[in-house]
Protein backbone atom coordinates (compact mmCIF):
# COMPACT_ATOMS: atom_id res chain seq x y z
CA UNK A 1 0.00 0.00 0.00
CA UNK A 2 2.59 2.13 0.61
CA UNK A 3 6.26 1.80 -0.12
CA UNK A 4 9.11 4.36 0.73
CA UNK A 5 12.37 4.34 -0.74
CA UNK A 6 15.50 6.03 -0.09
CA UNK A 7 13.63 9.15 1.28
CA UNK A 8 15.36 11.94 1.84
CA UNK A 9 14.96 15.42 3.69
CA UNK A 10 16.77 18.54 4.31
CA UNK A 11 15.99 21.50 6.00
CA UNK A 12 18.55 24.21 6.09
CA UNK A 13 22.02 22.21 7.09
CA UNK A 14 20.11 19.64 8.82
CA UNK A 15 19.33 16.33 7.17
CA UNK A 16 15.98 14.97 8.97
CA UNK A 17 15.80 11.89 6.83
CA UNK A 18 18.75 10.08 5.79
CA UNK A 19 17.62 7.83 3.26
CA UNK A 20 14.21 5.94 4.62
CA UNK A 21 13.02 2.54 3.58
CA UNK A 22 10.10 1.22 4.70
CA UNK A 23 6.83 -0.92 3.14
CA UNK A 24 3.63 -1.19 4.53
CA UNK A 25 1.25 -3.59 3.39
CA UNK A 26 -2.74 -3.53 3.13
CA UNK A 27 -4.51 -3.34 5.96
CA UNK A 28 -1.93 -3.11 8.30
CA UNK A 29 -1.26 -0.88 11.70
CA UNK A 30 2.29 0.08 11.13
CA UNK A 31 3.71 1.84 13.90
CA UNK A 32 6.04 4.52 13.82
CA UNK A 33 8.47 5.33 16.61
CA UNK A 34 11.20 7.49 17.09
CA UNK A 35 12.16 10.48 19.61
CA UNK A 36 11.20 13.71 19.55
CA UNK A 37 12.47 15.89 16.29
CA UNK A 38 13.20 12.32 14.67
CA UNK A 39 11.36 13.39 11.53
CA UNK A 40 8.23 11.07 12.16
CA UNK A 41 5.89 14.89 11.08
CA UNK A 42 7.57 14.91 8.80
CA UNK A 43 7.65 11.71 7.28
CA UNK A 44 3.79 12.32 7.83
CA UNK A 45 3.50 15.30 5.66
CA UNK A 46 5.62 13.79 3.01
CA UNK A 47 3.91 11.44 2.44
CA UNK A 48 0.13 13.02 2.66
CA UNK A 49 1.79 15.71 0.14
CA UNK A 50 2.09 18.58 2.65
CA UNK A 51 5.99 18.93 2.43
CA UNK A 52 8.03 18.02 -0.24
CA UNK A 53 11.64 15.92 -0.10
CA UNK A 54 14.61 16.32 -1.72
CA UNK A 55 15.23 12.42 -2.85
CA UNK A 56 13.80 8.87 -2.78
CA UNK A 57 11.11 6.92 -4.21
CA UNK A 58 7.72 7.04 -2.47
CA UNK A 59 4.51 4.84 -3.83
CA UNK A 60 1.10 5.20 -2.63
CA UNK A 61 -1.62 2.70 -3.36
CA UNK A 62 0.72 1.83 -6.63
CA UNK A 63 1.11 5.28 -7.82
CA UNK A 64 3.98 7.29 -7.47
CA UNK A 65 3.58 10.40 -4.91
CA UNK A 66 5.21 13.10 -7.16
CA UNK A 67 2.96 14.35 -9.66
CA UNK A 68 -0.37 12.34 -8.21
CA UNK A 69 -0.85 14.01 -4.73
CA UNK A 70 -4.18 15.97 -5.37
CA UNK A 71 -5.49 12.37 -6.83
CA UNK A 72 -3.92 10.54 -3.81
CA UNK A 73 -5.44 12.73 -1.13
CA UNK A 74 -8.76 11.77 -2.56
CA UNK A 75 -7.61 8.24 -0.40
CA UNK A 76 -5.93 9.68 1.93
CA UNK A 77 -6.80 10.41 5.76
CA UNK A 78 -4.33 12.41 7.71
CA UNK A 79 -4.50 13.73 11.65
CA UNK A 80 -1.91 16.01 12.79
CA UNK A 81 -0.66 15.97 16.02
CA UNK A 82 -2.38 19.68 17.10
CA UNK A 83 -4.98 19.90 14.44
CA UNK A 84 -6.12 23.45 13.94
CA UNK A 85 -9.55 24.59 12.92
CA UNK A 86 -11.20 27.72 12.52
CA UNK A 87 -12.20 28.65 16.39
CA UNK A 88 -15.68 30.97 14.84
CA UNK A 89 -17.12 27.23 13.33
CA UNK A 90 -19.24 25.33 15.23
CA UNK A 91 -17.85 21.30 15.16
CA UNK A 92 -20.94 20.69 12.63
CA UNK A 93 -20.15 23.58 10.53
CA UNK A 94 -16.25 22.22 9.90
CA UNK A 95 -17.94 19.06 9.09
CA UNK A 96 -19.73 20.62 6.36
CA UNK A 97 -16.97 22.25 4.85
CA UNK A 98 -14.87 19.39 4.82
CA UNK A 99 -17.64 17.57 3.02
CA UNK A 100 -17.64 20.14 0.53
CA UNK A 101 -13.94 20.63 -0.42
CA UNK A 102 -14.48 16.57 -0.48
CA UNK A 103 -17.24 16.86 -2.80
CA UNK A 104 -20.01 14.75 -1.34
CA UNK A 105 -23.46 16.26 -1.69
CA UNK A 106 -26.20 17.29 0.53
CA UNK A 107 -27.55 14.58 1.46
CA UNK A 108 -23.99 12.61 1.89
CA UNK A 109 -23.07 15.51 4.02
CA UNK A 110 -25.44 15.34 6.69
CA UNK A 111 -25.19 11.30 6.73
CA UNK A 112 -21.51 11.36 7.44
CA UNK A 113 -21.82 13.97 9.83
CA UNK A 114 -24.33 12.67 11.51
CA UNK A 115 -22.15 9.23 11.48
CA UNK A 116 -19.06 10.98 12.32
CA UNK A 117 -20.49 13.06 15.37
CA UNK A 118 -21.78 9.66 16.85
CA UNK A 119 -18.24 7.89 16.32
CA UNK A 120 -15.99 10.48 18.03
CA UNK A 121 -18.90 11.38 20.58
CA UNK A 122 -19.39 14.62 19.27
CA UNK A 123 -22.96 14.73 18.29
CA UNK A 124 -23.61 17.40 21.60
CA UNK A 125 -21.06 19.05 21.29
CA UNK A 126 -21.11 19.96 17.38
CA UNK A 127 -23.60 22.71 17.73
CA UNK A 128 -20.98 24.75 19.81
CA UNK A 129 -17.91 27.27 18.87
CA UNK A 130 -15.03 24.60 18.00
CA UNK A 131 -12.74 27.70 20.30
CA UNK A 132 -14.99 26.41 23.11
CA UNK A 133 -13.57 22.75 22.52
CA UNK A 134 -11.32 20.94 25.26
CA UNK A 135 -7.74 19.36 23.10
CA UNK A 136 -9.00 16.23 23.36
CA UNK A 137 -12.45 17.31 21.70
CA UNK A 138 -10.37 19.16 19.11
CA UNK A 139 -8.67 15.65 18.44
CA UNK A 140 -11.38 13.57 17.94
CA UNK A 141 -13.18 16.36 15.86
CA UNK A 142 -9.72 16.12 13.81
CA UNK A 143 -9.82 12.43 13.44
CA UNK A 144 -13.73 12.36 12.38
CA UNK A 145 -12.30 14.88 9.59
CA UNK A 146 -9.36 12.67 9.19
CA UNK A 147 -11.62 9.69 7.92
CA UNK A 148 -14.51 11.79 6.35
CA UNK A 149 -13.55 10.75 2.93
CA UNK A 150 -13.38 7.28 3.44
CA UNK A 151 -9.77 6.68 3.27
CA UNK A 152 -7.79 3.72 1.92
CA UNK A 153 -4.57 4.97 4.25
CA UNK A 154 -4.76 7.08 7.39
CA UNK A 155 -2.00 8.81 8.64
CA UNK A 156 -2.27 9.64 12.69
CA UNK A 157 0.27 11.82 14.09
CA UNK A 158 0.04 11.10 17.79
CA UNK A 159 -3.08 10.83 17.70
CA UNK A 160 -4.33 9.75 21.69
CA UNK A 161 -1.88 12.96 23.23
CA UNK A 162 -4.27 14.90 24.20
CA UNK A 163 -7.05 12.37 25.71
CA UNK A 164 -8.00 11.18 28.82
CA UNK A 165 -7.73 7.02 29.25
CA UNK A 166 -11.49 6.51 28.54
CA UNK A 167 -10.95 8.73 24.96
CA UNK A 168 -7.46 6.81 24.33
CA UNK A 169 -9.56 3.49 24.55
CA UNK A 170 -11.80 4.76 22.27
CA UNK A 171 -9.90 5.72 19.99
CA UNK A 172 -8.02 2.08 19.71
CA UNK A 173 -11.15 0.45 19.40
CA UNK A 174 -12.03 3.20 16.27
CA UNK A 175 -8.81 2.23 14.83
CA UNK A 176 -9.13 -1.33 15.56
CA UNK A 177 -12.61 -0.62 13.69
CA UNK A 178 -11.29 0.73 11.07
CA UNK A 179 -8.55 -1.57 10.45
CA UNK A 180 -11.43 -4.01 10.44
CA UNK A 181 -12.85 -2.37 7.09
CA UNK A 182 -9.01 -2.94 5.79
CA UNK A 183 -7.88 0.70 6.61
CA UNK A 184 -4.48 1.03 6.21
CA UNK A 185 -3.36 3.04 9.43
CA UNK A 186 0.32 4.62 9.89
CA UNK A 187 0.48 5.20 13.02
CA UNK A 188 2.81 8.05 14.92
CA UNK A 189 2.73 7.84 18.92
CA UNK A 190 4.78 8.22 21.84
CA UNK A 191 2.62 6.13 23.89
CA UNK A 192 3.91 2.52 23.85
CA UNK A 193 1.62 0.85 25.14
CA UNK A 194 -0.82 1.64 22.87
CA UNK A 195 1.08 0.73 20.27
CA UNK A 196 1.76 -2.82 21.81
CA UNK A 197 -2.16 -3.25 22.04
CA UNK A 198 -2.41 -2.13 18.19
CA UNK A 199 0.20 -2.20 16.00
CA UNK A 200 0.88 -4.82 13.56
CA UNK A 201 4.42 -3.88 12.88
CA UNK A 202 6.85 -1.22 13.97
CA UNK A 203 9.39 1.04 12.83
CA UNK A 204 12.28 2.84 15.13
CA UNK A 205 13.16 6.16 13.61
CA UNK A 206 16.09 7.29 15.01
CA UNK A 207 18.93 9.91 13.97
CA UNK A 208 16.97 10.09 10.32
CA UNK A 209 17.46 6.40 9.41
CA UNK A 210 15.08 2.92 10.52
CA UNK A 211 16.89 1.08 12.80
CA UNK A 212 14.20 -1.42 13.14
CA UNK A 213 11.69 -2.63 11.45
CA UNK A 214 9.68 -5.70 12.57
CA UNK A 215 6.63 -7.71 13.57
CA UNK A 216 5.63 -7.03 17.20
CA UNK A 217 5.83 -10.79 17.69
CA UNK A 218 9.12 -11.20 16.52
CA UNK A 219 10.35 -8.34 17.88
CA UNK A 220 9.26 -9.71 21.59
CA UNK A 221 10.36 -12.52 20.64
CA UNK A 222 13.92 -11.14 19.82
CA UNK A 223 14.02 -9.25 22.85
CA UNK A 224 13.32 -11.85 25.42
CA UNK A 225 15.67 -11.83 28.19
CA UNK A 226 17.03 -14.70 29.69
CA UNK A 227 14.83 -14.18 32.96
CA UNK A 228 12.39 -16.42 34.49
CA UNK A 229 9.76 -15.15 37.15
CA UNK A 230 8.81 -17.80 38.96
CA UNK A 231 5.51 -17.37 41.89
CA UNK A 232 5.64 -20.70 44.65
CA UNK A 233 3.10 -21.20 46.84
CA UNK A 234 4.95 -20.30 50.03
CA UNK A 235 8.54 -19.41 50.89
CA UNK A 236 10.69 -20.59 48.74
CA UNK A 237 14.47 -19.43 50.34
CA UNK A 238 15.31 -23.26 50.48
CA UNK A 239 15.00 -23.94 47.18
CA UNK A 240 17.94 -21.17 46.08
CA UNK A 241 21.06 -23.58 46.87
CA UNK A 242 19.92 -26.88 45.05
CA UNK A 243 18.87 -24.68 42.04
CA UNK A 244 22.24 -22.75 41.77
CA UNK A 245 23.61 -26.10 41.07
CA UNK A 246 22.71 -26.39 38.05
CA UNK A 247 25.09 -25.07 35.76
CA UNK A 248 22.51 -23.00 33.55
CA UNK A 249 21.42 -21.44 36.29
CA UNK A 250 23.74 -17.85 36.57
CA UNK A 251 21.67 -16.09 39.87
CA UNK A 252 19.02 -16.42 41.75
CA UNK A 253 16.67 -13.56 43.93
CA UNK A 254 14.30 -14.70 46.18
CA UNK A 255 11.44 -12.41 48.16
CA UNK A 256 9.41 -14.50 49.93
CA UNK A 257 7.50 -16.91 47.65
CA UNK A 258 8.57 -14.98 44.40
CA UNK A 259 11.44 -16.25 42.67
CA UNK A 260 13.33 -14.29 39.53
CA UNK A 261 15.98 -16.73 38.45
CA UNK A 262 18.62 -15.60 35.59
CA UNK A 263 19.70 -18.69 33.04
CA UNK A 264 22.89 -18.34 31.00
CA UNK A 265 21.59 -20.15 28.04
CA UNK A 266 17.74 -19.88 27.60
CA UNK A 267 17.64 -22.60 24.95
CA UNK A 268 18.81 -24.85 27.53
CA UNK A 269 17.42 -23.74 30.60
CA UNK A 270 13.84 -23.74 28.56
CA UNK A 271 14.43 -28.39 28.03
CA UNK A 272 15.42 -28.30 31.81
CA UNK A 273 13.65 -26.18 34.03
CA UNK A 274 10.26 -27.52 34.47
CA UNK A 275 11.70 -30.94 35.22
CA UNK A 276 13.95 -29.46 37.82
CA UNK A 277 10.66 -27.66 39.51
CA UNK A 278 9.04 -30.42 39.63
CA UNK A 279 11.83 -32.14 41.79
CA UNK A 280 10.36 -29.61 44.71
CA UNK A 281 7.66 -30.59 47.27
CA UNK A 282 6.76 -26.91 47.31
CA UNK A 283 3.87 -26.22 44.51
CA UNK A 284 4.21 -23.34 42.30
CA UNK A 285 1.31 -20.59 41.02
CA UNK A 286 2.86 -19.37 38.27
CA UNK A 287 5.98 -19.44 35.78
CA UNK A 288 6.62 -17.22 33.08
CA UNK A 289 9.31 -15.72 30.77
CA UNK A 290 10.23 -12.29 31.59
CA UNK A 291 9.61 -10.18 28.19
CA UNK A 292 10.72 -7.21 27.50
CA UNK A 293 8.22 -4.42 27.13
CA UNK A 294 8.32 -2.02 23.92
CA UNK A 295 9.67 0.46 25.91
CA UNK A 296 12.89 -1.44 27.10
CA UNK A 297 12.99 -2.25 23.46
CA UNK A 298 12.55 1.51 22.22
CA UNK A 299 15.32 2.65 24.87
CA UNK A 300 17.78 -0.04 23.69
CA UNK A 301 17.33 0.55 20.01
CA UNK A 302 17.81 4.28 20.68
CA UNK A 303 20.91 4.09 23.25
CA UNK A 304 22.23 1.86 20.33
CA UNK A 305 22.68 -0.66 23.33
CA UNK B 1 -16.88 26.10 -8.51
CA UNK B 2 -19.08 23.83 -5.54
CA UNK B 3 -15.27 23.85 -4.21
CA UNK B 4 -15.38 28.10 -4.67
CA UNK B 5 -18.56 28.07 -2.67
CA UNK B 6 -17.80 26.34 0.09
CA UNK B 7 -14.63 28.70 0.73
CA UNK B 8 -16.56 31.62 -0.07
CA UNK B 9 -19.26 30.50 2.03
CA UNK B 10 -16.75 30.03 5.20
CA UNK B 11 -14.93 33.45 4.14
CA UNK B 12 -18.45 34.92 4.52
CA UNK B 13 -19.37 33.13 7.36
CA UNK B 14 -16.04 34.25 9.34
CA UNK B 15 -17.09 38.06 8.12
CA UNK B 16 -20.13 37.27 10.33
CA UNK B 17 -18.58 36.10 13.04
CA UNK B 18 -14.99 38.41 13.60
CA UNK B 19 -16.95 41.44 12.05
CA UNK B 20 -14.13 42.29 9.94
CA UNK B 21 -15.83 43.74 6.96
CA UNK B 22 -18.34 45.48 9.39
CA UNK B 23 -15.47 47.52 11.10
CA UNK B 24 -14.54 48.87 7.59
CA UNK B 25 -18.25 50.16 6.90
CA UNK B 26 -18.46 51.75 10.19
CA UNK B 27 -14.58 52.70 10.32
CA UNK B 28 -15.32 54.34 6.11
CA UNK B 29 -18.72 55.99 7.57
CA UNK B 30 -17.69 57.62 10.50
CA UNK B 31 -14.76 59.01 8.83
CA UNK B 32 -17.09 60.32 6.14
CA UNK B 33 -19.42 61.54 8.84
CA UNK B 34 -16.69 63.56 10.40
CA UNK B 35 -15.06 65.10 8.05
CA UNK B 36 -18.51 67.43 6.82
CA UNK B 37 -19.23 67.90 10.44
CA UNK B 38 -15.66 69.10 11.14
CA UNK B 39 -15.13 71.53 8.20
CA UNK B 40 -19.09 72.63 9.33
CA UNK B 41 -17.40 73.28 13.15
CA UNK B 42 -13.87 74.44 12.34
CA UNK B 43 -14.93 77.90 12.01
CA UNK B 44 -16.48 78.06 15.70
CA UNK B 45 -13.64 76.40 17.15
CA UNK B 46 -11.29 78.41 15.78
CA UNK B 47 -13.13 81.59 16.96
CA UNK B 48 -13.67 80.13 20.53
CA UNK B 49 -9.44 79.65 20.86
CA UNK B 50 -9.11 83.36 19.34
CA UNK B 51 -8.09 82.70 16.27
CA UNK B 52 -9.39 83.87 12.88
CA UNK B 53 -12.12 82.15 11.56
CA UNK B 54 -11.19 84.10 8.02
CA UNK B 55 -8.15 80.77 8.25
CA UNK B 56 -10.54 78.80 7.49
CA UNK B 57 -10.20 80.35 3.87
CA UNK B 58 -6.75 78.81 3.31
CA UNK B 59 -9.06 75.36 2.91
CA UNK B 60 -10.64 74.15 0.13
CA UNK B 61 -14.34 73.73 1.46
CA UNK B 62 -15.73 73.00 -1.71
CA UNK B 63 -17.50 69.90 -2.24
CA UNK B 64 -14.58 67.99 -3.72
CA UNK B 65 -12.32 69.32 -1.09
CA UNK B 66 -14.58 67.85 1.65
CA UNK B 67 -13.93 64.68 -0.73
CA UNK B 68 -10.28 65.16 -1.13
CA UNK B 69 -9.38 65.66 2.51
CA UNK B 70 -11.99 62.29 3.23
CA UNK B 71 -10.03 60.69 0.82
CA UNK B 72 -6.14 62.14 2.33
CA UNK B 73 -7.73 60.42 5.44
CA UNK B 74 -8.79 57.37 4.23
CA UNK B 75 -5.41 56.85 2.51
CA UNK B 76 -3.51 57.22 6.41
CA UNK B 77 -5.36 56.09 8.88
CA UNK B 78 -7.78 54.44 6.87
CA UNK B 79 -5.08 52.08 5.00
CA UNK B 80 -3.75 51.30 8.37
CA UNK B 81 -7.34 50.21 9.78
CA UNK B 82 -7.87 48.27 6.66
CA UNK B 83 -4.87 45.97 6.53
CA UNK B 84 -4.81 45.75 10.20
CA UNK B 85 -8.17 44.45 10.08
CA UNK B 86 -7.47 41.69 7.09
CA UNK B 87 -4.51 40.77 7.81
CA UNK B 88 -5.34 38.12 10.04
CA UNK B 89 -7.54 36.53 7.97
CA UNK B 90 -4.58 34.86 5.70
CA UNK B 91 -1.87 35.26 8.33
CA UNK B 92 -4.06 32.71 10.65
CA UNK B 93 -4.74 30.46 8.10
CA UNK B 94 -0.71 29.67 7.57
CA UNK B 95 0.72 30.68 11.36
CA UNK B 96 -1.70 29.04 12.76
CA UNK B 97 -1.92 25.97 10.62
CA UNK B 98 -5.77 26.47 10.15
CA UNK B 99 -5.06 25.58 6.47
CA UNK B 100 -3.56 22.02 7.19
CA UNK B 101 -6.44 20.04 7.34
CA UNK B 102 -8.49 21.57 4.67
CA UNK B 103 -4.84 21.07 2.18
CA UNK B 104 -4.98 17.38 2.92
CA UNK B 105 -8.38 16.98 1.58
CA UNK B 106 -7.24 18.41 -1.82
CA UNK B 107 -8.14 21.54 -0.26
CA UNK B 108 -6.93 24.53 -3.17
CA UNK B 109 -4.50 27.18 -2.56
CA UNK B 110 -6.27 28.86 -5.80
CA UNK B 111 -10.10 28.78 -4.57
CA UNK B 112 -8.88 29.37 -0.69
CA UNK B 113 -7.07 33.04 -1.62
CA UNK B 114 -9.29 34.03 -4.39
CA UNK B 115 -12.37 33.45 -1.87
CA UNK B 116 -10.98 35.83 0.32
CA UNK B 117 -9.87 38.32 -2.22
CA UNK B 118 -13.38 38.61 -4.17
CA UNK B 119 -14.91 38.56 -0.48
CA UNK B 120 -12.76 41.67 1.24
CA UNK B 121 -12.35 43.24 -2.53
CA UNK B 122 -16.30 43.57 -2.66
CA UNK B 123 -16.41 44.78 1.01
CA UNK B 124 -14.02 47.39 0.96
CA UNK B 125 -15.84 48.27 -2.70
CA UNK B 126 -19.02 48.44 -0.28
CA UNK B 127 -17.25 50.53 2.48
CA UNK B 128 -15.59 52.96 0.20
CA UNK B 129 -18.94 54.15 -1.87
CA UNK B 130 -20.95 54.22 1.29
CA UNK B 131 -18.44 56.15 2.88
CA UNK B 132 -18.33 58.43 -0.15
CA UNK B 133 -21.85 58.70 -0.39
CA UNK B 134 -22.15 59.82 3.68
CA UNK B 135 -19.70 62.28 2.96
CA UNK B 136 -21.38 63.86 0.16
CA UNK B 137 -24.87 63.27 1.96
CA UNK B 138 -23.38 65.28 4.82
CA UNK B 139 -21.36 67.48 2.51
CA UNK B 140 -24.71 68.68 0.68
CA UNK B 141 -27.04 69.16 4.24
CA UNK B 142 -24.28 71.07 6.21
CA UNK B 143 -22.74 73.37 3.20
CA UNK B 144 -25.67 73.30 0.75
CA UNK B 145 -23.57 71.91 -1.99
CA UNK B 146 -25.20 71.46 -5.67
CA UNK B 147 -21.92 71.09 -8.16
CA UNK B 148 -21.36 67.33 -7.90
CA UNK B 149 -23.41 64.78 -8.54
CA UNK B 150 -23.81 61.04 -7.42
CA UNK B 151 -22.32 59.68 -10.19
CA UNK B 152 -19.12 61.46 -9.66
CA UNK B 153 -18.55 60.99 -6.35
CA UNK B 154 -19.32 57.32 -7.21
CA UNK B 155 -16.47 57.05 -9.69
CA UNK B 156 -14.44 58.59 -7.26
CA UNK B 157 -15.07 56.13 -5.09
CA UNK B 158 -14.49 53.14 -7.19
CA UNK B 159 -11.00 54.34 -8.40
CA UNK B 160 -9.93 54.96 -5.18
CA UNK B 161 -11.33 51.61 -3.68
CA UNK B 162 -9.05 49.94 -6.85
CA UNK B 163 -6.02 51.34 -4.88
CA UNK B 164 -6.87 49.88 -1.69
CA UNK B 165 -7.98 46.09 -3.34
CA UNK B 166 -4.57 46.22 -5.06
CA UNK B 167 -2.75 46.79 -1.41
CA UNK B 168 -5.20 43.88 -0.25
CA UNK B 169 -3.58 41.64 -3.06
CA UNK B 170 -0.23 43.33 -2.23
CA UNK B 171 -0.61 42.53 1.66
CA UNK B 172 -1.72 38.39 0.65
CA UNK B 173 1.56 38.14 -1.08
CA UNK B 174 3.94 39.50 1.58
CA UNK B 175 1.98 37.30 4.12
CA UNK B 176 2.55 34.30 2.35
CA UNK B 177 6.15 35.17 2.09
CA UNK B 178 6.81 36.45 5.48
CA UNK B 179 3.91 34.15 7.27
CA UNK B 180 3.40 36.93 10.09
CA UNK B 181 0.79 39.73 10.11
CA UNK B 182 2.28 42.50 11.45
CA UNK B 183 5.69 42.32 9.55
CA UNK B 184 3.20 42.45 6.20
CA UNK B 185 0.92 45.20 7.54
CA UNK B 186 4.22 47.58 8.02
CA UNK B 187 5.72 46.42 4.91
CA UNK B 188 2.23 47.21 3.01
CA UNK B 189 2.10 50.78 4.54
CA UNK B 190 6.00 51.28 4.08
CA UNK B 191 5.34 50.72 -0.17
CA UNK B 192 2.02 53.16 -0.02
CA UNK B 193 3.54 55.64 2.17
CA UNK B 194 6.89 55.93 0.96
CA UNK B 195 7.98 54.53 -1.76
CA UNK B 196 4.64 55.19 -4.15
CA UNK B 197 5.16 58.59 -3.08
CA UNK B 198 9.01 58.76 -4.01
CA UNK B 199 8.42 56.75 -7.38
CA UNK B 200 5.58 59.02 -8.12
CA UNK B 201 8.29 61.92 -8.62
CA UNK B 202 9.07 59.95 -11.31
CA UNK B 203 7.42 61.13 -14.57
CA UNK B 204 8.03 57.91 -16.39
CA UNK B 205 6.68 55.61 -13.37
CA UNK B 206 4.16 58.10 -12.52
CA UNK B 207 1.54 56.54 -15.27
CA UNK B 208 1.95 53.21 -14.61
CA UNK B 209 1.72 52.96 -10.47
CA UNK B 210 -1.55 52.19 -8.64
CA UNK B 211 -0.75 54.92 -6.86
CA UNK B 212 -1.71 56.85 -10.07
CA UNK B 213 -5.72 56.00 -8.94
CA UNK B 214 -5.63 58.17 -5.78
CA UNK B 215 -5.08 61.50 -8.11
CA UNK B 216 -7.51 60.09 -10.75
CA UNK B 217 -10.47 59.42 -7.74
CA UNK B 218 -9.89 62.76 -6.98
CA UNK B 219 -11.33 64.00 -10.34
CA UNK B 220 -14.78 62.06 -9.86
CA UNK B 221 -14.89 61.39 -13.36
CA UNK B 222 -13.33 58.76 -15.56
CA UNK B 223 -10.98 60.36 -17.46
CA UNK B 224 -9.62 57.79 -20.01
CA UNK B 225 -6.71 58.93 -21.51
CA UNK B 226 -4.99 59.11 -17.76
CA UNK B 227 -6.91 56.41 -16.26
CA UNK B 228 -6.09 53.77 -18.74
CA UNK B 229 -2.26 53.18 -18.68
CA UNK B 230 -2.65 53.46 -14.38
CA UNK B 231 -6.18 51.16 -14.10
CA UNK B 232 -4.04 48.70 -16.68
CA UNK B 233 -0.57 48.32 -14.32
CA UNK B 234 -2.97 48.29 -11.47
CA UNK B 235 -5.08 45.50 -13.01
CA UNK B 236 -1.70 43.30 -13.96
CA UNK B 237 -0.01 44.14 -10.55
CA UNK B 238 -2.79 42.49 -8.57
CA UNK B 239 -3.16 39.85 -10.77
CA UNK B 240 0.70 39.20 -10.36
CA UNK B 241 0.47 39.56 -6.44
CA UNK B 242 -2.57 37.07 -6.56
CA UNK B 243 -0.39 34.56 -8.69
CA UNK B 244 2.62 34.96 -6.28
CA UNK B 245 0.63 34.74 -3.07
CA UNK B 246 -1.04 31.47 -4.74
CA UNK B 247 2.52 29.81 -6.25
CA UNK B 248 3.74 30.45 -2.69
CA UNK B 249 0.81 28.90 -0.80
CA UNK B 250 1.05 26.01 -3.13
CA UNK B 251 4.57 25.26 -2.45
CA UNK B 252 4.45 26.47 0.88
CA UNK B 253 6.52 23.23 3.45
CA UNK B 254 4.04 22.30 6.49
CA UNK B 255 6.72 21.97 8.90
Amino acid sequence: MIQVKNLQKQFGKHQVLKGIDFTINPGEIYGFLGQNGAGKTTTMNILTGLTSYREGDIRIDGLPLQGNIEKLQKVIGYLPEDPQFYPYMKGIEYLEYIGKISGYNREDINNRNRELLKLVDLTEASTRKIGGYSRGMRQRLGLAVSVYNHPKILFLDEPSSALDPQGRRELLDIILGLKDENTTIFLSTHILSDVEKICDRIAILHEGTIHLEESLETLQEQYLQPIYEIQWEGNCSALKDPLLQQTWVDKININNNHMTLYVHDRKKAQGKLLEVLSEFSLPIISLSLKRSSLEDIFVKVVNGK
Amino acid sequence: MKNFFAYFKKEFLENLRTYRILILIITYILFGLMEPIMYRMLPMILESEGFDPAMMGMMDTSQQGLLRSYMGNLSQIGLIVVTLTIMGTLAHELQRKYWILPRSKGGSATTLVLSKFLLYGTGLVVATLLGFMVNNFYGRVLFEYTGLDISGVLQGGMLFSLYFIFLISLLFLLISIIQKGIPSVLLTLFVSFLIFPLLNNFSSLQNFLPYGLIEESAKFFFDWSSLAPVLGSTIVLTALCLFGTIRRIKTMEIL
